[in-house]
């Protein structure tokens, strides 16, 4: 009898330990401690208008002047939670100042103008070369923003505790084109993320914004670096 | 004294065996993981070819669905899609949109699929909403380069609203040697 009663009580005491420790039925530990993020109270909005670093430049490639046309917004989804309401600044806006001021400052154009027309729809030579021609440049950057989200991502699935990357996605498809023949002289997709750690449960701002920034330099570093690798030559 | 033992050891087993099978339970964290079932164009059931470029439209089950996203699937109707290019150039998704019988089908932000799921609240409601937005980000068709003998692949979601069994699908693709597209419309039923 003894023996049975003190097989129940083990057999008891396991069960409650389980039950405490079980990501479902009791503490939920795999999940505590995650804050929704909610876009912030405009005082502690940040900025993610950037200075391109005027020391990276490159050897000129194109002995023309190019106009760069505002990004398509074929994004998904917003920055984050149906809204891009995340930082001081408006978001497209932004990224195109930042590719037209990251083209301009590298020298790899002769001389680099923003172009002010929408991008259409559809691009062809018709509607390229009247935008080339008003804008008096000789090639023209058209790109389309397919990501800029803000995401998080558990580290260790099975980990108790907060322990997961606050990443920023930066994604965008751009081409380089001869407005009157049609032909392409570079067309890249490009992916960046930039991700930082976070085990508070709480994503800030700063944090966020940093985030935002470095994916913002990292892209535009590399549409520089593979304009200047595998664009094609222009025929003299 | 060895029954007593034998006991312990069992339920120490039993304890450690329930936990493992609770924590692989939760299908959000599970969905991480499942890809979509990767296959070229040709292999859909509705499928269309233009100068060696294949588009496929497949409507998914909500078995899939919930394999992918997780258990809870909305009221939404979830397409796959693949393009494969067989041609000798790079080309661009330019454009993907659905018609039904209520005329163009507007894409959604996904953020309102992510509502529309409602992965609950709380802290599990949060992280699971973090997975889904993952989820979706990775799995969405989106405007993609197709290298020569590649192919893209994504989910496109339909408000059940918008949609009675029978669609259109229309997908423009670019050349990316030469400014000139190519276009598909190719109508697909089920679900």
């Amino acid at each position: 009898m003894r023996l049975l009663l003190n097989a129940i009580g083990f057999f008891c005491l396991l069960l409650v330990c389980t039950i405490i420790e079980n990501p479902i039925i009791g503490g939920q530990p795999v999940f505590a401690g995650i804050d929704k993020i909610k876009p912030p109270k405009d005082k502690h909005k940040l900025s993610i208008s950037y200075k391109p670093d005027g020391r990276q430049t490159f050897p000129r490639k194109y002995n023309v002047r190019v106009g760069v046309l505002p990004m398509r917004d074929r994004r998904m989804m917003k920055f984050y939670a149906g809204s891009d309401d995340f930082f001081i600044d408006n978001v497209l806006n932004t990224i195109n100042n930042s590719q037209y001021f990251e083209l301009k400052f590298s020298q790899l154009f002769k001389n680099t103008s923003r172009l002010k027309d929408q991008m259409p729809a559809q691009i062809d030579t018709k509607n390229l070369s009247t935008i080339a021609k008003q804008g008096q440049v000789d090639l023209i950057l058209v790109s389309d923003l397919v990501k800029f989200n803000l995401l998080r991502e558990k580290m260790v699935r099975e980990k108790n505790g907060v322990d997961y990357q606050v990443v920023v996605a930066f994604e965008f498809v751009s081409q380089l084109i001869e407005p009157r023949s049609g032909k392409i002289l570079w067309a890249e997709h490009i992916r960046r993320d930039v991700r930082t750690l976070n085990t508070t449960g709480k994503v800030l701002p700063g944090e966020y914004t940093a985030n935002a920034i470095g994916a913002l330099q990292a892209g535009f570093s590399d549409m520089k670096q593979l304009i200047l690798s595998t664009g094609l030559e222009i025929a003299r | 004294m060895k029954i007593q033992n034998l006991i312990l050891l069992g339920s120490i087993s039993l304890s450690l065996l329930s936990s493992s099978t609770f924590a692989d339970e939760d299908s959000f964290l599970s969905s991480e993981s499942q890809q979509l079932r990767f296959r070229e164009a040709y292999s859909y059931q509705y499928n269309q070819e233009q100068r060696g470029i294949e588009v496929g439209v497949a409507v998914f089950g909500k078995n899939e669905q919930r394999r992918l996203l997780g258990d809870k699937v909305g009221d939404f109707v979830t397409l796959d899609i693949a393009i494969t290019n067989n041609s000798p150039f790079r080309v661009l998704v330019n454009d993907f949109q659905v018609i039904s019988h209520k005329g163009l089908i507007p894409r959604e932000d996904l953020h309102e699929v992510i509502e529309d799921i409602d992965p609950g609240g709380g802290d599990k409601g949060n992280m699971r909403m973090s997975i889904l937005r993952r989820s979706l980000a990775e799995k969405s068709l989106q405007n993609t380069i197709i290298e020569p003998n590649q192919s893209a692949q994504g989910i496109v979601f339909l408000p059940k609203k918008f949609y009675k069994k029978k669609g259109e699908l229309t997908v423009s693709l670019q050349n990316l040697s030469r400014v000139a597209y190519l276009s598909y419309t190719i109508p697909f039923t089920g679900k």
